[in-house]
């Protein structure tokens, strides 16, 4: 075994053992249940409507930019199934699970675009179930001259939930984590694991920091606060103790924070607590004095650093009493990885949820230009950690069968740039309530042995 | 393949023949426009005639007596006569107690050649021990050039790159070293179609490519520590300059891309300062842009394109622009010149990127430097300046994994001989060191070269 191929095959180890590892942690969605979202008991306007063989009556519509059809999808073949929707030349399509038998969402905001009175079903691998359904009719605040804050666990998490968001917004887009964990990405460069790590995180933090440029967000205004990645979730539980890194070994704490081309947030001390997160969240807050403040779903998204970034966030905002609402994301589904499903001209959709509260009022569906989708697939292509290093050095890399298949099913470049970015809007009160209800949650499952 | 495979597999030959057709026609082109060099020549260099100490040595059957004193240099170069017997690279190891080198020459190389031995100054012991893979030296006489150049450390430097991308593969080493302005001419905005997948109307795909590298011409510098702002682009058009300088109060539109605004790339400046500054695509405009830098920066050093050594035309008028420019500015400077593509030889530097760069292969003729110097990159500068090079959208594959492939054909073919991987991250970057008269006269013979119109 040559040691390239060695390395390959260490690779899909590795990415097999996180694979059944996340599996053993996380609830998986069984395609043969509902959805569990109850919108009605949200802030949508609810519209009756019946379905037939070939579509359904387009109604009069109360003013909104989110249209959410409710409906029954049982498959009826092998392959995923997907639905397509189509009034006058507005179209969109959805998939959804193999096997998928229940309620489901589609997504059908662009449709307010169409013209007539008529829209036209059609499945593929799948059938509806006709007869009465509801459209659910929900009306956000523009985002448009709004002042926002996009918050990202990761390098490229800002570029994968909303990077339609900050490039119609001009947000301050703030990253957490340098990211200097996850897989050895640049070992043929550098093979000690300290200094690995160490170079990844300033690489990605440099990422996180360059690439908004391609939704008009300049260096300066994309920041990197320098936490270490996967270090959210113990900080919290111990929130004056200082975490080293989990892999990368630094001269200093603060090495990834000074690497800001912003001047305030460089010379900003730095320490891996806790308190001293939620401390710079609040000094962020009182910079940026956002409206919308755009940050992952702690429920919805199954990544720890993800959910205690809004964690933290909420904790700020205790101490930031400025008027604003939370547009949730989810980069990691809970219950499917694969989230969303489908070729990356499908909508996003709903992500797979069969748990209880979400503490959400609206859902709202952010449309993106063509454009916009080609320039969000050129910054999913500049992070380093979403696209191959490849120095050109031997043959193309050559991926097992199951690696090939993990990466159909989890690419970025597949589930990032769609014609919408789908958040869940929380109020200030909710994102409370929310945050009490996720912390009892993980209380209780810490308790199980 | 022969024509027995031919009438056995003809769909095979026709997909071979179409490629043969695409290379010929490549490399006809690029042969058109340049000497190419006789590998049976001797190079042209005479570094006796330059700034060099000269030092004899006698080159013995396994090596010679490294002289006492060549320590103090800092750029040292073994002049000797090779002979290639096979092989399609010929390489030349030295080795001194602890530090060596290895260069590959061209093959079939027979004659006068070049052997850098800069890093054996850190070996030990008075011998230097070589060893010839396919090449055989000389034995007799040789002479080593010693050099003594001033350390770039402290010094204000700023790095003229032509296009995104020239600044990192030239000097990545120096302005991590030594800190610098780094300023690119043009966004990039033409070559290959990178980006067709998702950009398939001509226009627009220019524009979006010139906006990702002129991106890339702030950021990736970033890798050695210069930041946006530091690094700049001034936003004139890829492959204009030739036009602009001919006429020179004459306003020149993009080549290919679709800007809905002249100025467009300079606005992506991060500096508010060139980001503000009117934009008009002029040669007169480019000299007062170069002047205006001259005058911000107070370089001591300029590092810029050698414009007789490389064959690049935009290369070239980088350097002869700032000639005009420099012309209007007082500073006493010294101009480090660089070859990213060699005049008779695209594929240098030859060999793999653990090999020293060496000289480009020259004929003859007048270059008007007074010394060279080989800037020694660590290690850890080389893995950098790969990470720095990976960076750039035109040197790697746009892969969005749909299944299609991301590189034409043609590009393959370009990349087996000239890839920037291969060519770039080397153990030291060379450069022809010119005073500021030489580089008048350079500038002159440059002019002097160029047919009547």
């Amino acid at each position: 075994m040559t040691r390239r191929t060695l390395r390959i095959f260490l690779c899909c180890a590795v990415v097999l053992a996180a694979a059944l590892g996340a599996r053993a942690q996380r609830p998986r969605f069984e395609p043969q249940r509902d959805y569990a979202y109850d919108l009605a008991a949200t802030d949508a306007a609810v519209a009756e409507v019946v379905l037939d063989t070939g579509g359904f009556a387009w109604p009069e519509l109360p003013p909104g930019d989110t249209v959410l059809l409710e409906v029954t999808v049982i498959a009826t073949g092998p392959d995923a199934p997907k639905l397509s929707a189509a009034r006058g030349t507005a179209q969109v399509h959805q998939v959804f699970e193999e096997n998928s038998r229940g309620r489901r969402f589609l997504d059908v905001s662009p449709l307010r675009l169409g013209a007539g009175g008529r829209v036209m079903l059609a499945a593929e691998g799948m059938a509806w179930v006709e007869g009465p359904a509801r459209l659910f009719v929900y009306r956000n605040t523009p985002l448009a001259g709004r002042r926002v804050l996009v918050l990202a666990p990761h390098p490229d998490d800002a570029e994968i939930a909303a990077f339609g968001v900050y490039r119609r917004t001009k947000a301050d887009v703030v990253t957490v984590t340098a990211g200097d964990a996850g897989g050895a990405n640049f070992e043929a460069l550098w093979s000690e694991p300290g200094e690995h790590f160490r170079v990844k995180g300033w690489i990605r933090t440099w990422d996180s920091i360059s690439v908004p440029f391609y939704g008009g967000v300049f260096p300066g205004q994309a920041r990197n606060l320098g936490y270490y990645d996967a270090m959210l979730r113990p900080m919290q539980a111990d929130p004056a103790k200082a975490f080293a890194p989990l892999k990368a070994k630094l001269d200093e704490p603060g090495y990834y924070r000074k690497f800001n081309v912003d001047p305030a947030l460089r010379d900003r001390p730095f320490a891996s607590t806790w308190d001293n997160l939620v401390a710079d969240l609040v000094w962020e807050l009182e910079r940026v004095r956002p409206q919308v403040i755009v940050a992952p779903h702690p429920m919805l998204d199954n990544h720890a650093d993800h959910q205690f970034t809004t964690i933290a966030l909420i904790d700020a905002l205790e101490r930031w009493p400025g008027d604003c609402e939370l547009l949730l994301y989810t980069n990691h589904g809970l219950e499917n990885e694969a989230f969303p499903l489908g070729g990356r001209d499908a909508m996003t959709g709903l992500p797979a949820w069969s748990g209880r509260e979400l503490f959400f009022r609206r859902v709202y569906s952010h449309a993106l230009t063509p454009e916009e989708q080609r320039l969000k697939l050129v910054a999913l292509e500049a992070m380093h950690d979403l696209r191959e290093f490849d120095l050109r050095e031997n043959a193309p890399p050559i991926l097992t069968a199951l690696a090939q298949r993990t990466r159909e099913q989890h690419d970025y470049f597949r589930r990032g740039p769609r014609p919408n970015e789908l958040f869940f809007v929380v109020t200030r009160t909710d994102a409370k309530r929310l945050r009490e209800a996720f912390l009892a949650a993980r209380q209780a499952s810490d308790r199980q042995p | 393949m022969g024509p027995m495979s031919m009438s056995r597999r003809p769909r095979g030959f026709r997909a071979w023949i179409l490629v043969f057709v695409a290379w010929a026609a490549f490399a006809a082109d690029v042969a058109a426009q340049r000497p190419r060099f006789d590998p049976g020549q001797d190079y042209g260099y005479d570094l006796a005639a330059t700034q060099a100490e000269v030092t004899a040595v006698e080159l013995d059957g396994q090596g010679f007596a490294w002289p006492a004193g060549a320590d103090a240099a800092d750029t040292i170069w073994l002049e000797l006569g090779l002979s290639a017997s096979e092989g399609p690279a010929p390489e030349l190891a030295a080795d001194r107690g602890g530090a060596g080198v290895r260069q590959v020459f061209e093959e079939r190389a027979k004659g006068r050649r070049f052997l850098d031995v800069s890093p054996l100054r850190h070996g030990a012991g008075g011998r230097v021990v070589l060893a010839g893979r396919g090449v055989a030296w000389r034995p007799g006489p040789a002479r080593l050039f010693l050099y003594r150049n001033r350390p770039l450390a402290g010094r204000r430097v700023l790095v003229l790159a032509p296009h995104p991308d020239d600044a990192e593969i030239a000097a990545f080493g120096v302005y991590r070293h030594a800190g610098a302005d780094v300023v690119t001419v043009t966004a990039g905005d033409s070559g290959w179609e990178n980006f067709k997948a998702l950009y398939p109307e001509t226009g627009e795909h220019y524009r979006i490519k010139g906006m990702l590298r002129t991106w890339n011409s702030i950021t990736a510098p970033f890798y050695g520590g210069v930041m946006p702002g530091q690094a700049r682009n001034l936003g004139y058009y890829n492959g204009r300059l030739a036009e602009m300088r001919l006429e020179p109060a004459k306003e020149f539109p993009p080549l290919r891309a679709m800007l809905e605004h002249p100025a467009y790339y300079r606005r992506m400046n991060v500096d508010a300062a060139l980001r503000d500054r009117p934009f008009r695509p002029a040669w007169v405009s480019l000299v007062d842009d170069l002047l205006w830098e001259l005058r911000r920066v107070r370089p001591e050093v300029i590092v810029t394109p050698h414009p007789l050594l490389d064959s690049h035309v935009e290369h070239q008028l980088t350097t002869i622009a700032l000639g005009e420019a420099l012309a209007r500015w007082e500073g006493e400077v010294e101009l480090y010149l660089y070859t990213n593509h060699g005049m008779t030889n695209e594929a240098y530097p030859l060999g793999d990127r653990h090999a020293m760069t060496g000289l480009p292969a020259w004929p003859g003729g007048e270059l008007y430097f007074s010394r060279l110097c080989s800037h020694p990159l660590t290690p850890e500068d080389r893995r950098l300046k790969l990470v720095a090079l990976e960076a750039q959208h035109d040197l790697r594959a746009f892969d969005l994994r749909d299944g299609q492939d991301p590189l034409p054909e043609a590009k393959k073919l370009s990349l087996q001989r000239n890839d920037y991987y291969r060519r770039a991250p080397r153990p030291v970057e060379l450069f022809f060191v010119a005073s500021r008269a030489d580089v008048a006269r350079l500038c002159d013979a440059w002019l002097r070269h160029q047919a009547p119109r």
